[in-house]
């Protein structure tokens, strides 16, 4: 399996050399696969905004090193500019990348910056306004003049409009009502399919990444506290706990029933459609 | 009977008035005084809007809101109301003015002319409830998303109004953060009456109020208590809402053809259903 991104030893430090220096990312050796659908989880302040920006990037590590494609994404300096159409990034607050005076302008931004045609990037944000099932209505209203659900759903629909390889989401959903949740993942996911593209998200939703990541990335303190297959990490239950985080719901509940003596049951349900599963096949 | 607390009276409002859209049409709401309510909709269904009017920041286009029996239509109350009804902003940067943590806790009570001593009391109870006492020397603008929502939320608990409305002000904590919020806020509401209206797109937290407000394309869809609502999986789907994760899960094996007639409304619930479903089906096999 090819790599798409690594990163060596990345740390970072705000504010480097000052009194007030503050480790954010320490140390951290990861190496996420092409075509994988990778969540962050860890608790408020763990580094996961600083983490992932460091992948496109807009941070650049105290030390360590960032490999995207197999290059050094620090090398030279072309490599940083190209690197931004190549990983997409959705911030986590939609206010920080909405600056235009109309939510059209907004989403076509990032690929009139990519040198295509005016004709392509016409496509392109008509293509991502569907994607993101955005009402076409508000597509010539200031961003501020939306609500908070709809400015995020035009972020995502910018950085989709660029097609990159990698396609990182910091907490995607927040904010986002449960159908427009569930939506946007099977949108994410259908995209990814057809796309063969990485998508790494983060998330506070324990439900959402036990339905939709394939492998999960524990970040505690700046450091890495595990990097496995969900149904490893979500097994893991007290560790979890311990580092301010928590297990599906439906988890839970299926561990219970097993410690109340239900015996035969599996030793980690994730999520709905597993639980139907497990209790239809008895 | 108690008088009501809160009162929206037939009110609609447009952002712009040159246009026919109206953000919300026609709502009326009451709420009495130590109720906790929540209010639940679609992405753009109008509940920012509302809780914009329970503290004066919008006024109606047409109808009436009252807190506490004042019109928020009269100019010489919107400072008492403010005082009365606090409300956490959706985005916490909308909401935070001072450079420290602690400054930015104290700015509201301190707008309020309380005694020093009693501002630090309040500081440092607010900032404790939400688990961010030992960063309140930080510089805001060094937070991450999560430790900004819960200074924000810190704020409004330090004016110490009689009702709190959460917009969505759990959305970016971490799920320990997340009931150490709600826990505050349960605790507020049961053991100081204070009066809650929780704006949340999640069921589970939903499933805390007494009473449920949907919203649907600027109207309210449907109200009542918790056990109703959640019965009616249909409506709730149709407002683009789910169930919570237990009754979704119960809905999901009935489905099946299980026969379970219960809807749990938490995991213990759901914990107690599934046990004796479980219990009776090994009994049935062993016959
Ligand atoms: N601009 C900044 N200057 C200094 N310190 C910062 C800055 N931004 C973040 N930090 C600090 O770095 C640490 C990691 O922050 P980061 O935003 O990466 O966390 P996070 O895991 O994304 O949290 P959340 O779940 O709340 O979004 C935090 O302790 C935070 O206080
Ligand atoms: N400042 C504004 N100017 C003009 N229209 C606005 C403004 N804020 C919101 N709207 C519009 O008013 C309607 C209701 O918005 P509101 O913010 O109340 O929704 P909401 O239920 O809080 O949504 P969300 O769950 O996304 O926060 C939406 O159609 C929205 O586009
Ligand atoms: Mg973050
Ligand atoms: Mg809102």
């Amino acid at each position: 399996m090819s790599v798409a991104i690594e990163t060596q030893n990345l740390t970072f430090h705000y504010l480097k050399g000052t009194r007030l220096q503050k480790t954010a990312v320490n140390n951290v050796s990861v190496k996420f696969n092409k075509y994988e659908i990778i969540a962050i989880i860890g608790h408020t302040g763990s580094g996961k905004s600083s983490f992932i920006q460091h992948l496109n990037g807009l941070l650049k590590p105290s030390s360590g090193k960032v490999f995207v494609n197999g290059e050094d994404i620090w090398k030279n300096r072309t490599n940083v500019r190209n690197v931004r159409f190549k990983v997409g990034v959705v911030f986590q607050q939609p206010e920080y990348q909405l600056f235009e005076d109309t939510i059209y302008k907004d989403i076509a931004f990032g690929p009139s910056n990519m040198g295509i045609s005016d004709e392509e990037v016409k496509n392109r944000v008509e293509e991502a306004v569907k994607f993101v099932g955005l009402n076409r209505k508000i597509l010539n209203e200031s961003p501020f003049d939306v609500s908070g659900g709809e400015k995020r759903k035009a972020v995502i629909a910018g950085v989709v409009a660029m097609d990159p390889d990698v396609l990182i989401l910091d907490e995607l959903t927040a904010g986002l009502d449960p159908f427009s949740r569930d939506d946007i993942f099977s949108r994410v996911i259908n995209y990814h399919k057809i796309r063969k593209n990485t998508v790494i998200f983060t998330s506070h939703n324990m439900d959402e990444v036990a339905s939709f990541a394939e492998k999960v990335l524990v970040l505690n303190k700046g450091e890495v506290a595990m990097f496995d297959k969900t149904s490893e990490v979500f097994s893991r239950a007290e560790e979890l706990k311990s580092m301010s985080l928590s297990v599906p719901e439906v988890t839970v509940i299926f561990s219970r029933l097993k410690k109340m003596g239900h015996k035969n049951l599996p030793d980690c349900v994730l999520d709905i459609e597993g639980a139907v599963k497990t209790l239809c096949s008895r | 009977m108690t008088e009501n607390f809160i009162e929206m009276k037939n009110v609609s409002f447009k952002y712009n008035i040159n246009e026919d859209h109206c953000a919300i049409k026609n709502v009326n709401i009451e709420i009495k005084k130590g109720e906790f309510v929540a209010i639940v909709g679609h992405n753009g269904s109008g509940k920012s809007t509302i809780a914009k009017h329970l503290n004066a920041m919008i006024l109606p286009t047409r109808g009436r809101v009252f807190v506490g029996g004042m019109d928020t239509h009269d100019e010489d109350k919107t400072y008492k109301i403010r005082c009365t009804v606090g409300v956490v902003l959706q985005n916490p940067d909308n909401q935070i003015v001072s450079i420290i943590v602690e400054d930015d806790v104290a700015f509201g009570p301190e707008n309020l002319g309380i005694k020093p001593e009693e501002i630090r009391k309040r500081v440092d109870f607010a900032l404790k409830s939400v688990g961010m006492y030992e960063m309140r020397k930080e510089f805001v603008s060094r937070l991450s998303g999560g430790q900004k929502q819960r200074v924000a939320i810190a704020g409004i608990l330090a004016m110490n109004p009689d009702c709190i409305i959460f917009d969505e002000s759990t959305s970016m904590l971490d799920p320990k953060g997340k009931n150490e919020v709600l826990k505050a806020l349960l605790d507020l509401n049961k053991n100081q009456g204070m009066t809650v209206v929780l704006i949340t797109h999640f069921m589970e937290e939903a499933v805390l109020a007494d009473k449920i407000f949907i919203m649907k394309n600027g109207e309210i869809a449907a109200n009542g208590n918790k056990r109703d609502i959640f019965s009616e999986f249909s409506l709730l789907e149709s407002c683009n809402l789910s169930l919570p994760q237990p009754a979704k899960l119960i809905s999901s094996l009935r489905k099946e053809g299980m026969d379970i007639p219960q809807n749990p409304l938490n995991k213990d619930e759901c914990v107690d259903i599934l046990d004796k479903f479980l219990s009776s089906k090994l009994r049935a096999n062993e016959l």
